[in-house]
């Protein structure tokens, strides 16, 4: 009997103090994961009548799983990703435009460049948290000073690489096209046209493509079939003077000093290179059932004291503006870099079609790297988008 | 135990009874796809367009929106309705590329409340469109369309008018058909008991045959009455909404070609999937699988569980992917029910299969017919292997002169107890060209570095080498086994009959392996056929899918270009080859079973 007496009160007193639950999805790990934890717990410390939860979903599985899961309500309240798929969540009914819930133009208050990737048929679909775009590492012990232009940065490299030894000057993911995106964006080339036709084997496109064969074939300056593995080992044994990465690359470092520059102009033209960014924004889900709760969370996500938190406990590149003016940002010796890179960046397209492009992309640059001829692999790839796009009725 | 005739008819009534009420509500469900949409070109139209530069200051409850609008129709006296149309993405100025196709989405609930609750208790009040009782189920939309600041136009769109649109009338009718069609197999029963059974056949097609009929002219009747309802409606909103303006488009799905072909199909499905339920009632196996159900009930009820398990997690998958393939079901399809697939646009019937074997040709890396016959000869070529290794190993092992047999069967097992991922990440690395220990041996023998994944027979060999280190261990395995069952007499009784060694392994030995690894080829053959791990992890696929198998074709089709419906349709293809591929050694099995008889 007192058992059911305590089990009554028990569940009275849940009633009573029932809060509204948000759910938070987002895949960090590492720093970052600590960082957002701290978040959360002075979220739910500040705010009594909601409860935040974090769960954390492999970075892998992400997108898959918020398509799968949403249309069926089983998903989050709101998510953390990039903006790339912002387009093909739209699309589909995914997530929830909030410029009903904004109240001022707030995009001023973000680094340039972090708000308008959040934005898609002129409505907004998030908040920017962070944006990533890559940048030249450099091993401080070997490089006194960074290159400035391409040229530069090959004649350091060779002078480091010594391929029997295994050292190499310049060490990244030269197959992969989202890495390959710098050269191809820094010779003026695209991959969309202003009516979103893929335009893969534009002159530009094809000059870049041979910019990087010649790394490879004619330099000799990277080594071959590198992976993602392979960049870190090499580094983080020494063996690698420069290498390309995002701000992810920070975390897997150690024991080696080293410091990042803005990336190299490119000599050929005379203009920077220039790389993807991504714009990661916290979404909500079009299926939450508790959508100003949820965004309640989005404003604080994105407010000061956690875009302070995240940037000196996650080390991330945070979009608000106003935490690069805290002497602790101020004076990192990382942050303000990788905002200077941001700024000389353009964002990943959020487009639907991006995600037929990535396949074939990937291939022609591989091929292109290990000497087939840059325009063949170029028209190849630029064939099967298409086919592909009309298949799927983008093009008619 | 037989069950009596009556019970039989009265299980065949209830069942077909609950058949239809089923597929009639799925029916319905399905086709409640489509929205009406009325747009209305602004520039035809006297509407004059106000605008108010209006920033809400509690976002929550948009109190002030009321008083703009008091404001407003103070102002002009003249007007006398009022659509708001807010232009929604006031940030989105930021962005000039965006300005001028921006169409917003959807308005909305909370700003749908405020023009709701809206009572405007000024003199000319009927001004603003207010939903009546009989549209709350509808969800009225607007989308307004600017060009920069200008609104040029907007669209009211309604998602659910056409909930009027039924196809449950009939299930009265479906009733009393089913209870006359027992009463007359009742009475079949007294009067010709032996041909009772054919003759319920004949009366259930004939019931098939009414209640499609039924079914097509009650849609039919269904949809004239669903078009008064949208010309009603359309009528209702002018009045309200627009007063004396035309409507300029009036934009309605082309329903009646896609009813009749619903209409068709259903009738198709219903009969076959009826005359299946009939059968299986009327041949006595639904009796025989009852009778033992009741008889082995105990038995039953503890493999329910796993039943369960296995339809859950086995046969509604299978299922599922099976009927996709017949879409085309892509990125943004989420979220349908998988009817509707079926009754509309996305039907694509059997147009996956035949694109994939239409177009044959044996050089094109992304063609099906150049991977099918790479997929074999990979097959061909590992099963090949993994056996003679196997065999090789087993017969090494079982020779009892060797010294630390167990041992060396410790060893040899290992490449198979290691989780196969990891094994071909293991030789991903050892095959780099820089820094790989494959290439490392060969500059020791002095030979040029190999770039194993650049070219075609280098990339196929490198797949290959982890294949076979991955699955000799099993056929070993295998054979150990079935060597080791062998009786020692037929040695010694083959050796008293003067035979060679040779002689004894091709006359022993041999035929006694055989039925112990015809099951383990036919089974290495269809782990080796979709060895997926392998060849994602080690070439990739690469160079350009020139090491592709059918099934990490299938897999990147789905998840790199998000064809889930062609995916599928190549997943039917992998099995429909393998199903008869079972099929076939199915029989060469069963000839070479039972030796000693």
């Amino acid at each position: 009997m007192k058992q059911t007496i305590l089990l009554v009160f028990l569940f009275i007193s849940i009633l009573l103090f029932a809060q509204t639950e948000v759910t938070l999805w987002h895949s960090y790990r590492g720093d970052e994961k600590d960082a957002l934890m701290q978040v959360v717990d002075n979220f739910n410390k500040s705010h009594t009548d909601i409860k935040l939860n974090a769960l954390g979903i492999p970075y892998d599985a992400f997108p898959d799983k918020i398509t799968a899961a949403i249309p069926r309500g089983k998903g989050p309240d709101i998510f953390i990703f990039a903006h790339d798929r912002i387009g093909g969540w739209v699309e589909a009914d995914i997530i929830e435009p909030i410029d009903f819930y904004l109240e001022k133009d707030i995009s001023g208050n973000f680094v340039d460049g972090a708000w308008n990737p959040m934005l898609y048929d002129g409505s907004v679909y998030g908040l920017p948290m962070s944006l990533k775009s890559i940048i030249l590492f450099y091993n401080s012990d070997i490089i006194k000073t960074p290159p400035k232009t391409t040229d530069e940065m090959i004649s350091m490299a060779k002078k480091y690489t010594d391929a029997s030894k295994g050292k190499y000057g310049l060490v990244y993911e030269i197959a992969n096209f989202y890495y390959h995106a710098c050269w191809l964006q820094g010779f003026g080339g695209k991959i969309f046209d202003n009516k979103d036709i893929p335009v893969l084997n534009s002159p530009e496109n094809i000059r870049s493509f041979q910019f990087a064969q010649d790394l490879f074939l004619k330099e000799k300056i990277v080594p071959p079939e590198v992976s993602n593995v392979l960049v870190t080992t090499l580094f983080n044994e020494g063996k690698a003077a420069m290498v390309i990465n995002g701000p992810w690359f920070r975390g897997e470092i150690s024991g080696v000093p080293y410091e990042v520059e803005l990336l190299p102009i490119i000599s050929e033209i005379n203009k920077p290179a220039i790389p993807f960014m991504s714009s990661e924004g916290v979404l909500m889900s079009a299926k939450s059932e508790h959508k100003d709760a949820a965004f309640k969370v989005m404003e604080y996500l994105v407010g000061e004291d956690a875009a302070f938190i995240f940037a000196t406990v996650g080390k991330q590149p945070v979009a608000l503006k106003s935490v690069y003016e805290r002497p602790e940002v101020k004076n990192d010796k990382y942050l303000p870099k990788f905002k200077a890179q941001i700024e000389n960046s353009r964002p990943m397209p959020s487009i639907p079609q991006m995600t037929s492009v990535w396949s074939p992309a990937s291939t022609a640059i591989n091929a292109a790297v290990n000497g087939k001829d840059p325009k063949a692999t170029l028209d190849e790839a630029q064939d099967k988008v298409m086919s592909t796009l009309k298949a799927a009725g983008y093009i008619k | 135990m037989k069950l009596h005739t009556t019970w039989r008819l009265i299980a065949l009534a209830v069942i077909l009874l609950l058949f239809y009420l089923l597929m009639s509500k799925l029916l319905t469900n399905s086709l409640h796809q489509q929205n009406i949409r009325y747009t209305l070109d602004l520039a035809n139209t006297d509407i004059q367009v106000i605008k108010t530069a209006y920033q809400p200051q509690d976002a929550s409850s948009y109190a002030d929106l009321q008083e703009v609008l008091k404001q407003l129709m103070k102002n002009n006296p003249d007007i006398n309705s009022l659509v708001v149309v807010q232009k929604r993405n006031f940030v989105a100025h930021s962005n000039p590329a965006m300005i001028g196709e921006s169409i917003s989405k959807s308005i909305f609930d909370r700003q749908r409340e405020i023009i709701k609750n809206y009572d405007p208790a000024v003199e000319n009040s009927n001004i603003i469109w207010q939903p009546s009782e009989e549209d709350s189920n509808s969800q009225i939309q607007y989308h307004g369309f600017f060009e920069g600041n200008e609104l040029i136009g907007f669209v009211v769109y309604d998602t659910k008018v056409q909930t009027q649109f039924e196809v449950s009338g009939n299930n009265l009718l479906l009733l009393i058909l089913t209870i006359l069609f027992f009463i007359l197999a009742v009475v079949l029963e007294k009067i010709i008991p032996r041909f009772s059974a054919y003759l319920s056949l004949v009366l259930f097609v004939l019931l098939v045959v009414i209640v499609d009929g039924n079914i097509a002219a009650q849609m039919e009747k269904n949809y004239t009455l669903w078009l008064q309802n949208i010309e009603q409606y359309q009528t209702g909103l002018q009045e309200h909404l627009y007063q004396s303006l035309p409507l300029m488009e009036l934009q309605l799905p082309s329903w009646q070609p896609l009813i009749t072909e619903s209409v068709q199909t259903w009738n198709i499905t219903l009969s076959i999937l009826g005359g299946l339920l009939i059968l299986f009632i009327l041949t006595g196996l639904f009796e025989r699988m009852l009778a033992s159900i009741i008889r082995y009930r105990m038995a039953y009820s503890y493999i329910v569980p796993a039943m369960f398990g296995v339809f859950l997690l086995v046969f509604f998958p299978f299922v599922y992917g099976f009927l996709i393939g017949f879409t085309n079901y892509g990125l943004n399809d989420f979220g349908g029910n998988l009817v509707s697939y079926f009754t509309n646009l996305h039907n694509y019937s059997f147009g996956n299969i035949i694109d994939i074997l239409r177009t044959i040709n044996f050089t094109d890396p992304h063609n099906f017919y150049y991977t099918l016959v790479h997929t074999i000869l990979w097959t061909v070529i590992n099963v090949t292997l993994h056996v003679s290794i196997g065999v090789g190993l087993a017969l090494l092992l079982s020779n009892e002169l060797l010294k630390g047999r167990t041992f060396f069967r410790v060893i040899l097992i290992l490449p198979w107890a290691i989780p196969n991922y990891i094994t071909a990440l293991i030789w991903r690395g050892m095959f780099h060209k820089q820094f790989g220990a494959v290439n490392g041996f060969l500059e020791l023998l002095g030979f040029q570095p190999i770039s194993w994944f650049t070219q075609v027979h280098t990339a196929f060999i490198a797949n290959l080498a982890t294949n076979v280190w991955l699955g000799f261990p099993f056929m070993m395995i295998i054979a150990l086994g079935a060597l080791q069952s062998i009786p020692k007499e037929l040695y010694e009784a083959s050796a008293i009959d003067g035979s060679s060694r040779w002689q004894s392994f091709w006359n022993v030995t041999f035929p006694l392996l055989k039925p112990a690894m015809i099951p383990a080829i036919i089974l290495g053959t269809i782990w080796t056929f979709n060895q997926f791990n392998v060849i994602y992890l080690v070439s990739g696929g690469g160079p350009d899918g020139a090491t592709e198998l059918l099934i990490t074709d299938a897999y990147k089709i789905a998840f790199e270009q998000y064809r889930y419906g062609y995916a599928a349709a190549y997943c039917i293809v992998i099995f429909l080859l393998l199903f008869f591929y079972g099929f076939w050694t199915n029989k060469i099995s069963r000839a070479s079973e039972g030796v000693y008889e």
